[in-house]
């Protein structure tokens, strides 16, 4: 089945691990400039906003893109930049309705999304399950099942 | 060439407020011998710190640090350490340390600045602004006088509401000693009174914005260790219990987890938002913010001592406001307020300035923080902080030494002063040891021994704990012998344990990592109770970390003695410029003598400290440290083999001979 990434805001405890996390492992460099994913931080509100590649059906990126770019190849998911054929044009950017397409200042890259081929980091590391790899299916009752079932606490990971 | 650097962003930055000069410096000059952290800012301190320099003095440094792992995937790493000569300590103001965590010190990392060394007094209110490498002086005249949330929003307001800002409130304008610098809602360099050392220099704020990178050494396996590390720890740090959320302050407040500072990668059993809380004192007013740890005794706890009756809306508006005015919640709840309710009980005090001492009422504790906010009447005093204060009001003397362990800091894990902890004998022999030896409460030594040992034991985790067969063999393993763990070992081998959390507290403040969380002791998930990844054992954790993100080439056993390295420097400067010796350490001993808060069900009765036993087990703690054991100075033989030959030099003629 279909799976997604999806946020539940209200859980999220602002420890920005999955931005560093996401930095690391698909950069090689600890940095949220070099994410590609973005919390949207008011410490005055709580309010802790995720900005991240929802993998559009119709994505706006792609038909910006005037090189072609961006694709999903045969079998994929999530759609991913070719960065032999991108020519840094930024038109991805400007185009994304969700501003979920980042460019990275030192690297002058853009990145998005590319759910860590379907393994994403950052669900993996997400303290509350504030992001969460799951069936497209499961998402309209996500929150209500994980405040009954309490398990918004401890993922209660066992170890070898 | 500059060769390449990993972990640390390579450059130090240094202010000269009263000159208004910024320089700048290779944090390579301290890095590979002194971690980062409290390690640098304790060498820059032993260089440039003259003795006799008091906090407010134009010459005091305020040493504002990161580490390597700050700002990197690391888990748990994104705090910052602050050191300077403290107005708090006592009976002399001395260097030492705070943390403090937010996402004030990554954005620093980013910015590409490892810590700022800030010196002089500016002529008029100031703030600093940092981006991305520059750095500049700006006035702050309009924000002078406003609560440290006030001025990160204007600051937000200038210069964008993703920039993170250091903040002092009124209290610290008004060099109150329990004065904090704040970040966020409630991330604070809580004790020492720092606050008062930044209201000194003119300095209102730093804010800070990054858009730059921490390079790895070893990318790939740094990313590895920390997703690894992430899922150990999650759940049960310090303690073994999956943290909960009050469904009904869920749905109330809007209660939810959150990480006291980034990189934190479990759901904290201190920590949480309220997004929306009714004001009581304000009624038009819905406030929103962080409670972690000692906030949450602001609305009163019954059944225990800290028991008046607030309730949850007042407490946690109360707990707003001392955040705004940027008062010390730890003085005020576990020192400050108990003595006034103290006094008043033996007749010594009968209003504050003609306002009832009543502590279920929420203006009395609005009107006492805008009091010693503002020193205004007997606030003046206590602004003071809460150890001065009775000499200053010339009653309750005696009464104010249950609330304050030592160095004017008031109870902290220790089975005494502090009363809300759950710690019995023989446990707090080691906290007493520890704050012998150390400049202020000795928090992060005392988190990784004492509350480790007390919430993992079955006395007090029947159902999630391990069990004492577990717990000693941990302790035959870590420190050579379970007399060090065992509930009825009395003073035996309590050494061991206090020496090897003090270099675990200088990792912790070096690096740094989450005292709570570190060192990794124990776990529910292993056979044998003891935390581990594959065959990497929880106490490499830091090891590893630091070695995968700076690419440094040493061994375990070599990363050590750089702990010990600061652990003895941070000693020798307290004998160069404040004349401590083995006579200060003894004056602890004094706040132990009461019979401890709770009875160790294997021991029966309530016990305090022996004199004669603890101070032999001084005797063995300094001979462990290869410290002299008559006046408690490091032989020059110790400081020679840690490779601070220069430093037993200027300390020579204190020093006794080989």
């Amino acid at each position: 089945m279909k799976k997604l990434l999806f946020a539940d805001p209200e859980s999220c405890t602002g420890c920005l691990s999955c931005v560093v996390f996401c930095a690391q492992h698909n950069e090689g460099v600890s940095s949220p400039a070099s994410a590609r994913i973005y919390i949207d931080l008011d410490p005055f509100t709580g309010r802790y906003v995720s900005q991240y590649c929802m993998q559009c059906k119709k994505a706006a990126c792609v038909e910006a893109c005037p090189v072609g770019a961006i694709s999903k190849l045969p079998g994929q998911d999530y759609w991913s930049v070719d960065y032999e054929t991108c020519i840094g044009c930024k038109a991805c950017v400007n185009a994304c309705p969700l501003g979920a397409m980042f460019v990275d200042p030192t690297a002058d890259k853009v990145l998005k999304c590319e759910t860590c081929q379907d393994n994403p980091v950052c669900a993996e590391v997400c303290p509350t399950h504030a992001l969460l790899w799951g069936d497209a299916a499961d998402r309209a009752n996500y929150r209500k099942n994980k405040i009954r079932k309490q398990d918004n606490t401890a993922k209660g990971i066992q170890l070898q | 060439m500059r060769e390449e650097v990993h972990g640390w962003t390579g450059k130090i930055l240094r202010v000269d407020l009263s000159r208004r000069r910024v320089d700048f410096e290779d944090t390579l000059n301290y890095a590979h011998d002194y971690i980062g952290g409290r390690g640098i800012a304790t060498r820059i301190a032993w260089n440039e710190l003259k003795p006799g320099c008091g906090p407010y003095d134009e010459d005091n440094l305020l040493l504002i640090f990161t580490g390597p792992l700050t700002g990197t995937s690391a888990p748990f790493s994104g705090r910052t350490t602050l050191c300077t000569v403290a107005p708090q300590a006592y009976p002399t103001p001395w260097f030492t340390r705070a943390s403090l965590g937010g996402h004030w010190g990554p954005e620093l990392k980013y910015a590409g600045f490892d810590g700022l060394v800030l010196r002089g007094i500016a002529d008029a209110p100031v703030y600093l602004w940092i981006e991305d490498g520059k750095v500049t002086i700006h006035d702050a005249r309009d924000l002078w006088g406003l609560g440290t949330y006030d001025t990160q929003l204007k600051l937000f307001e200038r210069h964008g509401k993703d920039v993170r800002v250091l903040a002092i409130g009124q209290a610290g304008e008004n060099l109150s000693r329990i004065s904090i610098i704040n970040t966020e809602t409630e991330s604070a360099a809580g004790q020492g009174g720092f606050g008062a050392v930044m209201g000194a220099k003119n300095l209102k704020a730093i804010a800070v914005r990054g858009r730059g990178r921490v390079t790895i050494a070893r990318p790939a396996e740094f990313s590895q260790l920390c997703r690894a590390i992430a899922k150990e720890a999650h759940g049960s740090h310090g303690w073994p219990h999956d943290p909960q959320l009050d469904p009904d302050k869920v749905a109330r407040y809007g209660q939810k987890f959150q990480a006291c500072t980034q990189q934190c990668t479990t759901p904290c059993r201190d920590a949480r938002y309220y997004t929306r809380v009714p004001g009581v004192m304000c009624r038009n007013k819905v406030y929103a913010g962080q409670v972690d740890c000692i906030a949450a005794l602001f609305p009163g706890i019954k059944g225990t001592y800290y028991d008046w009756d607030l309730g949850f809306e007042a407490g946690f508006e109360v707990g707003r406001l001392s955040n705004d005015y940027g008062l010390n919640q730890w003085d005020i709840i576990i020192g400050v307020v108990p003595w006034l309710r103290a006094c008043r009980d033996a007749g010594l005090l009968r209003d504050l300035d003609g306002m009832a001492i009543d502590l279920d009422n929420p203006y009395f504790w609005a009107e006492l923080f805008r009091k010693i906010a503002y020193r205004e009447g007997i606030g003046d005093a206590l602004a003071e902080g809460g150890r001065r204060a009775p000499e200053i009001l010339g009653f309750g003397q005696d009464l104010v030494k249950q609330f304050y362990t030592a160095w004017g800091y008031a109870g902290h894990w220790d089975g005494h002063a502090d009363k809300i902890n759950f710690i019995f004998y023989p446990y707090w022999i080691v906290a007493a040891l520890q704050w012998a030896m150390d400049s202020r409460d000795p928090i992060s030594s005392g988190h990784g021994y004492v509350q480790s040992m007390m919430c993992w034991n079955p006395v007090r985790s029947p159902d999630f704990g391990i069990s004492w067969e577990q717990i000693s063999a941990v302790g035959e393993q870590l420190y050579g012998t379970a007399d060090a763990v065992d509930p009825q070992s009395g003073y035996a081998a309590k050494e061991i344990p206090a020496v090897w959390h003090g270099h675990r507290s200088v990792m912790k403040d070096s690096l740094p990592l989450d005292d709570q969380v570190f060192p990794r002791l124990f776990s529910r998930y292993t056979p044998d109770g003891r935390s581990r990844v594959g065959d990497m054992l929880g106490t490499s954790f830091e090891y590893n970390l630091f070695t995968t993100a700076t690419g440094v080439d040493i061994t375990e056993p070599q990363f050590e003695t750089l702990a010990e390295r600061v652990l003895n420097l941070d000693r020798a400067l307290a004998i160069r410029n404040y004349g401590r010796s083995r006579e200060d350490d003894e004056t602890v001993i004094a706040a132990f003598e009461y019979p401890e808060n709770e009875v160790n069900p294997f021991v029966g009765e309530p016990k305090a400290i022996d004199r004669g036993r603890f101070l032999e087990l001084m005797d063995a703690y300094y001979h462990r440290r290869g410290w002299d054991v008559e006046t408690g100075y490091p032989t020059r033989e110790t400081l020679v083999r840690l490779d601070l030959e220069d430093v037993a030099q200027q300390l020579s003629p204190q020093l006794p001979p080989f």
